[in-house]
């Protein structure tokens, strides 16, 4: 009966983790002493009002929306992930492809000996490849993350 | 249900019976509770729904602190609140203000009450 009023007002809670945490401690303690008093789970629930209730009076004091801020950071880091995983991957694609201009260099018929040094002195494009592989990670998980916090 | 009128005006004292309470010395949750139903019940603080939440906005303000600590009574882990030097301020402030309000809405209140024995 206490457990289940406890998760109640833990789902109902619309703060910053930290303070769910605290406020389950809480409530477990209020349980607690008013039971070392003599009074019954019922009375204590009954006090306290609907889960609901309780959980919406703590939220409109603290007006705490550092939760909701913490999603919408993370929703706009999944798009920039998601953006930045878009680029170099194509990037990289565009490289594999074999579709080269008609007159690139390298194209002829006979053998050629020209030797192209990239500015920075080395292969650029394996870093692109992992750039986008990590990007790509961080945005899925992000999402995973954000629907997960919906979830509750 | 008390009329809401009667519900905004309690609240706003709560705040500064609290802060006085917490001030006198430390207290766990369920002490206030009772000190609050044994003192000022006419008030009809003494629920937690109406404590804590209070309680955890005083915190995040930086109002009061509070520590766990085994209680003396019994075993059990109780949440002691303490003033902070910044909640100590306050509350000078929220009693000083407070005389002058109550002042002034005496004043008003005797010259209601003139006039209404003049009628």
């Amino acid at each position: 009966m206490k457990e289940t009023y406890i998760r109640q007002v833990r789902r109902a809670l619309r703060v910053s983790r930290k303070l769910r945490r605290e406020v389950v401690r809480d409530l477990n303690e209020m349980f607690a002493s008013a039971l070392d008093n003599g009074e019954t789970e019922e009375q204590v629930i009954k006090r306290l009002g609907p889960p609901k209730e309780f959980a919406d009076g703590i939220a409109d004091q603290i007006c705490d929306n550092s939760a909701k801020t913490g999603t919408r950071r993370a929703v706009i880091a999944a798009l920039v992930a998601l953006v930045i995983a878009i680029f170099s991957l194509s990037l990289y694609a565009a490289t594999q492809s074999d579709a080269v201009p008609p007159a690139a260099i390298g194209q002829g018929e006979a053998m050629i000996d020209i030797q192209i040094a990239g500015a920075l002195g080395f292969d650029v494009l394996p870093i692109v490849l992992a750039v986008g592989c990590i990007a790509a990670l961080i945005a899925i998980l992000l999402v995973f993350r954000i629907l997960h916090k919906r979830e509750r | 249900m008390e009329p809401s009128y009667l519900r905004q005006f309690k609240k706003g004292s709560l705040e500064m019976i609290l802060l006085c309470l917490i001030g006198q010395r430390e207290r766990y949750g369920y002490e206030i509770m009772t000190e609050l139903n044994s003192r000022a019940s006419v008030l009809g603080f003494a629920k937690e729904g109406t404590i804590y939440p209070i309680l955890y906005r005083m915190q995040k303000a930086g109002f009061v602190r509070c520590r766990l600590a085994q209680a003396a009574a019994n075993g059990g882990l109780k949440k002691y609140y303490a003033l902070t030097g910044q909640g100590r301020q306050v509350l000078n402030e929220l009693i000083s203000f407070w005389s002058d309000y109550k002042r002034c809405v005496d004043d008003y209140i005797a010259d209601y009450r003139l006039t209404e024995e003049g009628k």
